[in-house]
């Protein structure tokens, strides 16, 4: 049984817009996976559905083997716990610093202060951001807020990282910056599922790619280029 | 882990409070207004009762006496009544012959032409009189009637009928200024309520995005929701105890001002007393305006 399991999953919007359509695909534990395809593929669909943000109108998600549609939305906080996400606006609180960015993920799941401190302190450095622990979003780069980012998807060390364009308002640089990151996160066995349409990136990942295109799969290559078929 | 947690929601919602400046101040400075301004209208309110109280109590209705009547026979009387054979009485003042020509006398001064007639007449014109106030002042009709019907072998008359007049027009009076403050006390409440909480949901707009970001790091939606209301019953405290010293300053200012029209009168005096609780209830209505606002507002914007 692998980690993640669509079946057959459509999705279509309440004004008739069918983002997805009998998607089916199977992600293992540990995989490091591109969703390519240009905008309005679907992309962002699928992975709102692995995250459950999302929910199919016909066909299913498996997580762990069990239907995300069957989960109690009490429980739902909770379940979303399994997962990082990641965001082409970086999506920080801008009302705090960016050690209590990155603090709030494990202040949710009631961690002790002292068990917090420590493990900021050391993502702090993992990111490279130790120095601007207490700065707050507006006063650090695009670059260095995605980093920050990055750091609060994964402190609480979920199963799942979800990029969603990460690098899509970021300079080349910043850009690379961040992949060597998700790699490095990827290499202490987390999934990584990145959705991007940055050519380059893909192509020298060289790693599982998904081509979408109108909502259905086109292409799913184990070491993939960003091919787009005519 | 529980408290952990609710000391971390306490937190949060203390440091929204402080560290979003602007729009706490912008949230602050309407939500005072809109408390002043209740403020104001409870204690217009409060003077309008006073001065009706006061008008109310001055008031009556006297009882005549036949001069064939003793004094302890009129105590008598005065006694019963106020040992409520009648419950619409609220006082009664006993005023003997002697005090109503004082009373004349003071009244009409010491004129020469007066004090010629009553050498004339040589006794005391003036009867004896119990003056009677009601609680009410549409009770004057029945009080009337029970007077008669109880002591009329002793009275010579009552004053009801002269006063009738003017009686009816200051009770129409009293209806008409007491529910319109009524009314208006109301409208301004509304008024003051509807603005809070408009202001508080647009402050929380603002979140908005925030709280999406909360879920998506896997916080619950009470762990969402508490800072919230925290932030607004802030909000409400510290609105609170603004327009609360603002109505204190109002207070003092217009004392000299209302000294020039009414004489007798110190605003300051007058509402020191209930200065307190009414500043009070206003923290009290404030902080739990800021709660339901914001539980409106966070309510809303979690809903998905």
């Amino acid at each position: 049984m692998k980690l993640i399991n669509l079946e057959n999953v459509s999705k279509e919007y309440l004004d008739g817009f069918v983002a997805l359509e009998d998607v089916s695909c199977a992600i293992d534990q540990g995989e490091f996976v591109s969703l390519v395809g240009s905008s309005g593929a679907g992309k962002s669909t699928l992975l709102k559905m692995i995250y459950a943000e999302e929910f199919p109108s016909d066909g299913a998600v498996y997580f762990g083997g069990r239907n995300i549609a069957d989960i109690k939305r009490k429980i739902l906080p909770h379940f979303r716990r399994n997962f990082g996400t990641v965001f082409q606006d970086f999506k920080l609180l801008t009302q705090k610093t960016v050690f209590e960015n990155i603090a709030y993920t494990l202040e949710v799941q009631g961690k002790s202060d002292a068990q917090i401190e420590e493990e900021v302190h050391n993502m702090l450095r993992i990111v490279g951001m130790s120095n601007q622990a207490h700065k707050y979003p507006h006063q650090i780069s695009g670059g260095e807020q995605q980093r920050v980012s990055l750091a609060r998807a994964v402190i609480h060390r979920p199963r799942v990282l979800i990029a969603d364009e990460p690098t899509g308002n970021l300079d080349p640089i910043s850009a690379l910056d961040i992949v060597k990151l998700l790699l490095k996160i990827n290499s202490f066995g987390t999934t990584v599922i990145l959705a991007t349409h940055d050519k380059s990136i893909v192509d020298k990942l060289n790693r599982r790619v998904i081509l979408m295109d109108k909502g259905h799969i086109m292409r799913d290559d184990l070491h993939g280029k960003y091919i787009i078929s005519g | 882990m529980k408290t952990i947690k609710l000391a971390r929601v306490l937190r949060e919602g203390v440091q929204n409070f402080y560290r979003d400046k602007w729009l706490t101040l912008a949230t602050v400075i309407i939500m005072s207004l809109s408390l002043y301004l209740i403020g104001v209208a409870v204690f217009l309110g409060f003077g309008v009762l006073h001065v009706i109280d006061s008008v109310e109590n001055r008031i009556n209705v006297s009882m005549y006496f036949d001069f064939t009547v003793e004094e302890e026979q009129i105590l008598e009387i005065k006694k019963e009544l106020e040992e409520k054979s009648i419950e619409q009485v609220q006082g009664v003042t006993y005023i003997s012959r002697e005090q109503a020509l004082n009373d004349f006398l003071d009244r009409e001064g010491d004129s020469k032409e007066i004090q010629e007639a009553l050498d004339m007449i040589g006794e005391n014109p003036l009867p004896a009189s119990l003056v009677i106030v009601a609680h009410n002042t549409t009770d004057y009709d029945s009080i009337d009637q029970y007077l008669h019907q109880e002591y009329g072998e002793y009275i010579m008359n009552t004053n009801l009928e002269k006063n009738k007049g003017v009686i009816e027009e200051l009770q129409k009076f009293i209806v008409f200024v007491r529910n319109g403050g009524i009314i208006l006390g109301f409208l301004f409440a509304v008024i003051a309520v509807l603005v809070t909480l408009n202001t508080v949901r647009m402050s929380l707009y603002a979140h908005r995005k925030e709280f999406e970001v909360m879920r998506l790091v896997g916080a619950s939606n009470l762990y969402i929701k508490i800072p919230t209301l925290v932030e607004g019953m802030l909000y409400g405290l510290a609105s609170a105890i603004i327009a609360s010293i603002f109505l204190v300053i109002t207070i003092f200012a217009i004392n000299p001002f209302a000294k020039q029209i009414i004489e007798n009168i110190n605003v300051v005096d007058f509402y020191s007393s209930s200065m307190i609780q009414v500043v009070l209830v206003l923290i009290i209505f404030g902080i739990v305006l800021g709660l339901i606002s914001s539980f409106i507002a966070v309510q809303r914007y979690l809903e998905k």
